[in-house]
């Protein structure tokens, strides 16, 4: 049969699928059936203001979701690792016939090249592929992906590009480390203006499977896994001229060319490191996170507005991200939200009716989910309020946990309940780091806010750069998780 | 009688050869680094052979190995002992009093390594291993299987059919138009008469070394089926186009097992997958190895293009990373470098593996895609094939802006020194196969225009030009042109 052609399929919501182990109450996972025949590991997700969703395939295809059915928009691309349909306004069936047709342009990040797929002649396949930037190296080490891209309120592009896998003695690699500077400009966050004028903006990442913007639609994140310089996966806010850890990037920075980086003591590249905003604990939360999405569903998509969600490969999982600023930067939390999901989470990408779809890919990596790829979508029903943990704020000494919901005060009080412990990680060119110093700290009291919505565990001292893991107790209505880990880079004042 | 007797000497020679070698079965096991799994999940062992695990911790916390008594569930009451061993569990490195336990590493340490040699059990069955390190026993466990005999197809036999088929029912009516062995001990749709409107049944037998579940995975375009002992287990009744691999289980006995496999193709695509697993081995091809693990079609990968041209960008051998590989439905090919901004090479044949790179489903990839075909380079010089008279263009770098694909041409796009080029290639078959160029200028030229390819691969003919003089010779074509140049290469034949 002609795989080209369009398979039709219906979305079959009657049937209930088996749920996930953890999964919030209200909320229920759908399994979308990719076209019929096709390699279908997403790894680029966007859904259009129509509602269309557009998911890029590592096979090098992008395909289009329309009205329960699959179309392809084009093909034949290098790996796509993102992929941005925001300006996509399906101008195949204009409301006016007599309506000059409009171009219609999706935008990929494949390994060699920020690209724009334009559909020219306006029948749903991509004519003309646009080399809109490819300033940065590329030698063909499978590792030196592309991720990307999002755009900021005034159009520029954003990407990250993933080290080389250091083979043999390809590249440089600092103090020995697993991951290569291989080629130009890896390791770095790059920004590319609507021109095409390239610029490096962040530098310091080792495998930045994930770019995200805020909806201030200015402020830039990106995570990143686990591995050399990085001790456990984290979320990063990326400033311009930040630098996140792996120092292999800093061959290139103006600062250090020409310098040999073995002979810079490791405390300097710690005091150059802007932290992450959020450790994410390698085996309890995230091993290879993708993409952060922001929930700005204003309640479409649950109580959760505003937070952001991440899905993760090698745990199938999707969990949340509860940042806030905290001496002028984000710091916060994160905590577990669907476990498991059927194939490793790469991409999430909400829709405009508050559903959040998750592109999925298992090659390479390995992950918990047996299914080898696909797309699945979470949806909130909320008919029944659910009680949750809404978010974790920092306060001057302790820790205020928010709920979803009135929680029982009196299991809430009671201190002996609570189990919060801290830990840091070493910074070194090993592979991921120990849970360093793990100490438990027995809570001095807890106490219940009026609104009976909110308990503040009061503790002796709080410690910079440590994670703090902060277990609440049984609340009685069943919270599906019960544990966030808040990373505290700065105290409040 | 001389070539009895060495075959005599040479036999007692390796007889004696091997009495010598010390036999000793060395299994490696790493660990999938933060997967919280053993790298090697099941391996096969004689009865009575000595064997030597080697437990090589690769990741970053302790883990051990516990090799339990027969018995494929032994390992949970074993990892569920752990769990209550008290305060003493480190020291013991997390390995409990049990009758069910038959060797034990010690608790090792990341990046160390620790050893259990012993005789393997003279019972044929399922010994599992498993980490009892607390929290790891869910993933981390695998199967050492005692076997005489290893799992193998033998006398594998087809019956060919042509015919309508809308289902599998439709095969008890069908008689077979021809029969016989497979000579590749492997299921293929060979040999067939033609494309569309044809079936296959398949019949060998299946040599089960253990009692145990065995697992049977099932691909194809259109319909197919696996029966084992004549009790269908996986089925696909209907017309469809591969995708992913069904897979459904069944317990056996240790030795020998009818297998029958049936298949029909409607019309377009025709492709079947099947493989088994079971106690101590993986997914076993008995169809293409290659395409057997995943969920990707020989289809994916191999790309010979039909109807359409096939525009791929990937990494191509001789050529940048950032190269595109065209295909078209007349059998010859090229690559275009879109960091040189040229084409490289041609080629005739099946078009492109992109296999390597693409990771045939189950790698990471990353690796040069395959030529199917001898490239012919026209493009290998230092200087760019297009010049200008003009001195500023002259110096100037080509930088690649896109491509345009069109029905029977593709388009590349570039810049140069400020002048837009839109170069397009179109392939041709008429009396010698041809390759069409045409370039046209936006932007001051200044003058005229060379053209250069490698003499030696190519004639060179120019066909169409915007005004002056024009002309060929050797490999360069040259016109005083302003608004383009058109062109023809005629590949010499080998």
């Amino acid at each position: 049969m002609k795989r080209l052609l369009p398979y039709i399929f219906l979305l079959c919501q009657a049937v209930a699928e088996e749920q996930p182990a953890i999964i919030p109450e209200g909320y229920r996972l759908e399994t979308i059936p990719g076209p019929e025949g096709v390699v279908f590991e997403v790894a680029g997700l966007d859904v259009a203001p129509n509602g269309d969703v557009f998911a890029g395939t590592r096979y090098g295809e992008v395909w289009r979701w329309s009205g329960g059915q699959w179309s392809l928009y084009a093909d034949g691309l290098h790996e796509i690792t993102g992929l941005d349909a925001q300006e996509f306004r399906g101008a195949r069936e204009p409301e006016n016939p007599f309506a000059p047709l409009v171009e219609d342009r999706i935008y990929v990040c494949q390994k060699p090249e920020l690209t724009c797929l334009v559909d020219e002649n306006a029948d749903g396949r991509a004519d003309y592929y646009e080399a809109v930037s490819a300033d940065f190296g590329f030698n063909g080490n499978y590792h030196q992906y592309n991720y990307g891209p999002v755009r900021d309120a005034d159009g520029n592009f954003y990407g990250t590009l993933n080290l080389g896998h250091g083979r043999g003695d390809d590249g440089v690699k600092v103090r020995g480390s697993g991951m290569a500077y291989d080629d130009f400009l890896r390791g770095t966050v790059y920004k590319v203006s609507p021109a095409g004028d390239y610029e490096t903006f962040s530098w310091g990442l080792r495998s930045p499977a994930g770019i995200g913007i805020h909806p201030d639609q200015k402020s830039i994140f990106f995570t990143d896994n686990q591995g050399d310089w990085n001790p456990t996966s984290s979320l990063a806010h990326a400033t311009l001229g930040s630098f996140h850890g792996h120092p292999a990037s800093l061959t290139d920075h103006p600062d250090f060319k020409g310098k040999n980086l073995d002979e810079i003591p490791i405390a300097d590249f710690k005091t150059k490191m802007k932290p992450p905003a959020v450790w994410i604990p390698q085996g309890l939360v995230a091993n290879s996170p993708g993409n952060p999405v922001w929930d700005t569903s204003g309640g479409k998509f649950g109580p959760f507005d505003g937070q952001i969600f991440i899905g993760d490969q090698t745990r199938s999982n999707v969990f949340r991200a509860v940042l806030e600023k905290v001496g002028g930067e984000w710091q916060g939390s994160v905590i577990e939200f669907i476990n498991p999901l059927q194939s490793g989470c790469i991409r999430l990408a909400f829709a405009p009716d508050g559903s959040l779809y998750v592109g999925q890919t298992a090659r390479g990596w390995g992950s918990v989910g047996t299914a080898k790829f696909g797309m699945q979508r979470i949806v909130y029903e909320g008919k029944r309020p659910l009680l949750e943990i809404h978010s974790v704020a920092l306060r001057k000494n302790g820790f205020q946990v928010r709920f979803t919901n009135e929680i029982d005060p009196e299991r809430a009080a009671d201190a002996s309940g609570y189990v919060v412990e801290h830990w840091g990680y070493d910074y070194s060119e090993k592979y991921g780091s120990p849970m360093v110093d793990k100490t438990v700290v027995t809570p001095k009291r807890v106490t219940v806010s009026e609104d009976k919505r909110a308990v503040t565990i009061r503790l002796s001292e709080i410690l910079t750069d440590k994670v703090y893991k902060i277990a609440v107790p049984e609340m009685g209505a069943g919270l599906s998780t019960r544990t966030a880990y808040y990373t505290v880079n700065y105290l409040k004042d | 009688m001389r070539l009895t007797i060495s075959i005599l000497l040479l036999s007692f020679l390796t007889a004696d050869l091997t009495a010598v070698a010390p036999k000793i079965k060395n299994v490696r096991i790493k660990m999938q680094r933060g997967l919280m799994r053993y790298r090697v999940e099941s391996f096969f062992v004689k009865p009575g052979e000595k064997v030597r695990i080697t437990l090589d911790n690769n990741d970053e916390i302790q883990h051990n190995l516990v090799l339990c008594t027969k018995g494929a569930d032994n390992w949970k009451p074993v990892a569920d002992a752990a769990l209550t061993m008290g305060e003493t569990a480190f020291e013991r490195g997390f390995v409990p009093e049990s009758s069910l336990i038959l060797h034990a590493t010690k608790l090792v340490d990341p990046h160390n390594t620790d050893e259990i040699i012993f005789n393997a059990p003279m019972e044929e069955g399922i010994y599992p291993y498993v980490c009892t390190f607390p929290g790891h026993a869910q993933l981390m466990r695998g199967q050492m299987v005692v076997a005489s005999s290893t799992p193998r197809m033998t006398d594998l036999r087809y019956d060919y059919f042509e015919g309508e088929w809308e289902t599998l029912e439709e095969f008890a009516k069908a008689e077979p138009v021809a029969s016989g062995k497979m000579e590749r001990n492997r299921i293929e749709l060979e040999p067939r008469e033609r494309n569309d409107h044809f079936g296959f049944v398949f019949t060998a037998q299946l040599q089960a070394p253990v009692d145990g579940d065995y697992h049977f995975h099932l691909a194809s375009d259109d319909g197919s089926e696996i029966l084992v002992n004549g009790e269908p287990v996986v089925t696909i009744g209907s017309i469809r186009a591969g995708g992913t691999m069904a897979k459904e289980s069944i317990a056996l006995k240790a030795g020998s097992h009818e297998l029958k496999v049936r298949y029909f193709d409607k019309k377009g695509g025709e492709e079947l997958r099947v493989a088994w697993s079971g106690p101590g081995f993986k997914e076993s091809a008995l169809t293409d190895p290659r395409f057997i693990d995943a969920n990707v079609r020989l289809a994916d990968m191999i790309l010979v293009p039909s109807g359409e041209i096939i525009v791929v960008r990937c990494n191509l051998p001789e050529a940048s990373p950032r190269s595109i590989a065209v295909g078209t439905p007349l059998g010859i090919h090229y690559c275009f470098d879109t960091e040189s901004c040229r084409v490289l090479y041609l080629w005739g044949g099946e078009f492109l593996d992109i296999g390597p790179e693409r990771g045939d489903g189950k790698g990471r990839g990353g690796q040069v895609c395959k030529v199917l075909g001898d490239p012919l380079k026209i493009n290998s010089g230092e200087t760019f094939p297009l010049s200008f008279a003009d001195p500023v263009l002259k110096k100037a770098k080509p930088k690649f802006l896109g491509y345009r694909r069109a029905a029977r041409s593709t388009i590349f796009v570039y810049d140069i020194g400020g002048v837009k080029v839109e170069q397009s290639v179109t392939v041709s078959l008429g009396e010698r196969a041809a390759l069409g160029m045409t370039y046209k200028f936006d932007g001051e030229v200044n003058g005229p225009v060379n053209v250069a390819f490698d003499e030696e691969a190519v004639e060179v003919a120019a066909i169409s030009f915007g005004g002056g003089g024009h002309g060929a010779e050797g490999g360069l074509v040259w016109a005083d042109v302003t608004d383009g140049i058109s062109l023809i290469l005629y590949p010499h034949t080998q």
